[in-house]
């Protein structure tokens, strides 16, 4: 089993492009944190559960978009081939599936605790003031829904064809950037810029930290069909294993 | 020579053969693309100076962003070239085949072909880019000069620079090193305005949208090809370093200097660089000194008069190809009191002759280190030696390329204090032929050869046009003192106003820009309702009436605008269309230039202010314009466009967090502080100030009371100016008898 697990981690994770990536990933964190998150977002203080939030939202774009990429790579050609021979071993193809899926959820998990590690060392050298539960509560809010969500439907387009994946990368962006004032982008940043602006407008001055129902119930959502994705997956693996031991 | 160029091929069909060039390709391409984007651009100010013109944005600042990561990104690679046949174990045997220097020429030479490539790609596809965001500003001289002499000259140093430090090292990160270590050179302080060593990051340089900058070309051109030759001087030496027999540096550069004709190459190179360095015409030889030294103040140079003359006659002419000048002075003396007649000539004009009636008279020159105003600037001081004292027709024959100092250059870097080009000529009285010191006479006539579609004068003087020379030069003449000449294919545009005239002169190129948005119909506004409710412009000069007052747009590469003698001259960017497109100080293109002529009476060219962060001339140019559109378009426009403006800029700015807690603010990094403090203020003073003033015309009972107040601190310009000092908000306040509290705004 850990040799399994070895042997899959080194395929998938061990590669510079993988390195490179999650470098960018935390270059471009800097550049968020460096542009706009050291002024405030939307007038709120820069060390502020709203500017933290956006902050993780955007750079969680480009995280989610790398942890897409490296899942695309399970499915490539080359990787079908090796999963011939793979096959033929005795190993559950399932548990496979679910060594291959955990060794990429962590990646994105470690990648966007990075990022996370990375904000609050920003904004604790400048400004010597973090509220690191509301942070905490900002991460979870952001990662787990988002996790749940790219491995399901990762993984459900994957079975059908590599290029899906790169299709569904597509609509990540354009969620991001459309239909802003719902805040229904996969990895929630206009959420926290949106809400925050619209409650400075209301009231003026220091706008308190709040999680509405409206952005709670969109991120339960994305939970629950990652869930159900994740299921149907495993269903169908389930079945096509079951025809292949006859 | 016949094996290099095969070995060209072979390297250039290699390197094409290779996934690398084209990543690398693909790479530069792109950087040189991100450049258009609007963040990069801000970003780039450290790099590429603040001087936001159409030219400077969308040709020269891609340009010089991708030279610089373009030669890190070709440096390594041809690096890794160099490193290539060693690291793969075969130099011994390519070297039993292929002369060393020619394939390092080789590799230079197809990397050179390569960037070309690069060049023109480039050029291709943003093209379309460039040419809608230049929109009536774009030309395609512009478009290509600058990028072949920014980009071109930069990767082949960098090809030269890096395989002679590579045949000398033999190590790639050796190599790199010192690499990083010349471009970062470049950024330190004391070289940072040297064009003579920017090899990878061309100066501070400003490219003028409607004049050309042909000084700039010049200077580029010049210190490109003397880097070129400095880059290929490391080179050829660095050959005689290439390791021969497997024998270690010393060995091999023993065995190789046997034969003396290796140097007969980089000696040849080396020393047209030394003779380039001692004749570069740009900046002269003069002592250095420094203007801390307040004694110029007290020395005017003036001494009792040497000469009279009866009539005074000079005829400028120039080769606004080489930006050189000549003249010539005809002097008719009628009376010479001493042995001697002393004059000036600018930095880079020489005296070729000087005659009295044919007969040539001896002279000296020197740097009158007496006279620290004028050493500094670089003039130079002669005397002619008369010891009969001849009188008849004194004839001085001049010329030369007007530089800079070297003091000025040392302290502040090459700047452009004069434009000889085919477009635009700009020379001030310094270069514009003898200054005679001590002589005495009637008006000089001045005639100037300029190119044909040229219009000159000097300061608001129209010269009149004497003939055409037939070459694409015509001769115009006038009879004046002194004064600044500028001279390029101006638009003049009377624009008349209740009590008398204005002439706008502007380059031909914004002609479009200022009939469509009717900005003479914005001039005439200002001035017929500045001159009812504030007062009339100053046309006052050392107590001489001046006929007309000039607008004169200048060129960018001037840098500042003045008032002087009726003249007001304007910075190029008051008619580009980043400044027109300025919201913050007015809603559209007229209004904004509306903005920028009531600076004739708020600021540095009519009234002078002390600059508080919230009292600065911007508040009062601002309500002036806001009571003129007021006036022209009614309340309803003027309360929507701008009183709710400001309301909302000032809700804004108490809103903004660091304005909330100024206290964080110590906490962020220099350059974020800046840009907040510089955004505050910018709300201060053009949103916040006008509301105050608001207020205080409601205190005062309205706007004529408002004018009274208004005028009356206008007519106090004079003492201001005397004093060297500004006004403050203390003296508007006690001029209107009103407290800081009483136009509070909250």
């Amino acid at each position: 089993m850990s040799k399994i697990f070895r042997y899959d981690f080194k395929i998938i994770l061990l590669k510079p492009y993988v390195f490179a990536m999650m470098v960018i990933t935390l270059i471009y964190a800097y550049f968020i944190l460096s542009s706009q998150v050291i002024l405030g977002v939307s007038c709120t203080a820069p060390f502020s559960g709203w500017s933290f939030g956006k902050y993780l939202g955007d750079t969680t774009l480009v995280s989610v978009l790398v942890t897409l990429f490296v899942l695309s790579t399970m499915y490539s050609k080359k990787q079908k081939r090796v999963s011939i021979l793979a096959d033929v071993t005795g190993f559950s193809v399932q548990k496979r599936m679910i060594i291959k899926n955990i060794i990429i959820g962590s990646f994105f998990i470690i990648l966007n605790l990075l990022v996370f590690a990375e904000g609050v060392i920003f904004l604790w050298s400048i400004f010597g003031k973090v509220y690191l539960s509301t942070y905490i509560l900002d991460w979870f809010l952001i990662t787990v829904p988002c996790l749940v969500f790219l491995l399901g439907v990762g993984n459900l387009l994957g079975k059908i064809s590599p290029a899906f994946i790169y299709i569904f990368m597509g609509v990540v962006i354009v969620m991001s950037f459309a239909l802003r004032e719902y805040g229904v982008d996969i990895n929630g940043a206009n959420y926290f810029e949106v809400v925050s602006a619209a409650l400075e407008t209301l009231k003026g001055g220091e706008t308190p930290f709040t999680i509405t129902p409206g952005y709670l119930c969109t991120r339960m959502a994305y939970l629950f069909i990652g869930v159900i994705m994740l299921i149907v997956v495993s269903l169908k693996k389930g079945e096509k294993s079951r025809k292949e031991s006859y | 020579m016949r094996q290099t160029l095969k070995l060209t091929k072979v390297e250039l069909r290699r390197l094409f053969m290779c996934r690398k060039t084209y990543i690398m390709l693909a790479l530069n391409i792109l950087i040189i693309g991100l450049s258009f984007i609007e963040y990069v651009r801000n970003a780039g100010i450290y790099i590429c100076g603040d001087k936001r013109l159409s030219t400077m944005d969308n040709v020269v600042f891609p340009y010089i962003i991708g030279s610089l990561f373009g030669s890190l990104i070709w440096g390594i690679g041809i690096l890794t070239d160099s490193d290539r046949v060693k690291k793969n174990g075969v130099n011994e045997m390519m070297r039993a085949f292929v002369d060393e220097k020619k394939a390092s020429l080789s590799r230079i030479l197809a990397y050179s072909v390569i960037i070309l490539i690069v060049l023109g790609i480039s050029l291709i596809i943003y093209l379309p880019i460039c040419s809608k965001k230049m929109d009536y500003l774009f030309s395609y001289e512009s478009y290509l000069i600058y990028p072949v002499i920014l980009y071109i000259p930069c990767m082949v140093i960098t090809f030269f620079l890096l395989e002679g430090l590579y045949n000398i090292s033999e190590n790639i990160s050796v190599s790199l090193i010192i690499f990083f270590i010349l471009t970062a050179v470049q950024y330190a302080s004391p070289l940072v305005e040297n064009p003579f060593i920017s090899w990878n990051r061309p100066v501070n340089i400003c490219i003028s949208d409607a004049f050309g900058s042909p000084a700039v070309i010049r200077i580029q051109l010049y210190t490109r090809i003397l880097l070129m030759l400095v880059a290929i001087v490391l080179w050829e030496f660095s050959c005689v370093f290439i390791r021969k027999y497997q024998y270690n540096i010393i060995r091999s550069f023993l065995i190789r200097v046997k034969k003396p004709v290796v140097f007969v190459a980089p000696v040849i190179f080396l020393v047209f660089a030394v003779i380039m360095v001692i004749k570069q015409p740009f900046v002269d030889h003069s002592p250095i000194v420094s203007l801390d030294d307040m004694s110029f103040m007290m020395d005017d140079g003036a001494t009792e008069t040497e000469a009279e003359y009866t009539d005074y006659k000079r005829e400028l002419s120039f080769n606004t190809l080489l930006g050189l000048m000549d003249g010539t002075d005809e002097i008719d003396l009628s009376a010479v009191s001493g042995d001697e007649i002393s004059f000036t000539l600018g930095a880079g004009i020489k005296l070729k002759s000087a005659t009295i009636d044919g007969e040539p008279l001896e002279f000296t020159s020197y740097y009158d280190e007496d006279n620290v105003l004028d050493t500094y600037f670089g003039t130079k001081k002669y005397v002619l030696k008369n010891p009969e004292r001849k009188t008849g027709k004194l004839k001085l024959v001049y010329g030369g390329y007007p530089c800079t100092s070297h003091s000025n250059f040392v302290l502040l870097g090459y700047d452009g204090m004069t434009a000889i080009g085919k477009n635009y000529i700009y020379l001030t009285s310094d270069y514009m032929g003898a200054n005679m010191l001590s002589a005495d006479g009637p008006d000089m006539e001045l005639y100037v050869n300029v190119p044909s579609n040229h219009t000159p004068f000097i300061e608001s003087d129209a010269m009149e046009l004497v003939k055409d020379n037939g070459d694409g030069t015509a001769c115009w003449k006038l009879a004046c003192s002194s004064g600044r000449l500028l001279s390029g294919a101006y638009e003049s545009d009377k624009v008349s106003y209740s009590k008398e005239d204005v002439y706008f002169k502007y380059s031909k190129v914004y002609k479009d820009t200022v009939k469509d948005n009717d900005l003479d119909g914005a001039i005439q506004n200002v001035f017929n309702y500045c001159d009812k409710h504030i007062g009339e412009l100053d046309k006052n000069s050392d107590g001489e009436d001046i006929k007309d007052i000039g607008i004169l747009q200048l060129s960018a590469e001037y840098g500042g605008g003045y008032a002087e003698k009726g003249t007001v001259a304007m910075q190029e960017d008051i008619l580009s269309p980043q400044t027109l497109s300025d919201s913050r100080a007015g809603s559209n293109v007229n209004e904004t230039f509306t903005h920028e002529i009531v600076h004739l009476y708020w600021g540095d060219l009519g009234m002078p202010f002390e600059d508080d962060g919230l009292w600065s001339c911007e508040g009062l140019t601002v309500f002036t314009t806001y009571r003129i559109i007021k006036d022209k378009y009614g309340e309803l426009y003027a309360q929507k466009y701008y009183v709710d403006e400001w309301e909302q800029d000032v809700k804004d700015l108490n809103n903004n967090f660091y304005y909330r807690h100024p206290e964080y603010l110590d906490k962020l990094p220099l350059s974020y502080r800046i840009a907040i403090e510089d955004s505050v203020s910018a709300t201060n003073k053009y949103s916040l100030m006008p509301l105050m003033l608001l207020k205080a015309e409601e205190k005062l009972g309205g706007e004529e009371e408002m004018d009274r107040v208004l005028s009356e601190l206008y007519s106090t310009r004079s003492e201001y100016i005397e004093y060297g000092t500004g006004c403050t908000l203390q003296d508007f306040l006690d001029i209107a008898g009103l407290t800081e509290e009483d136009i509070s705004v909250e």
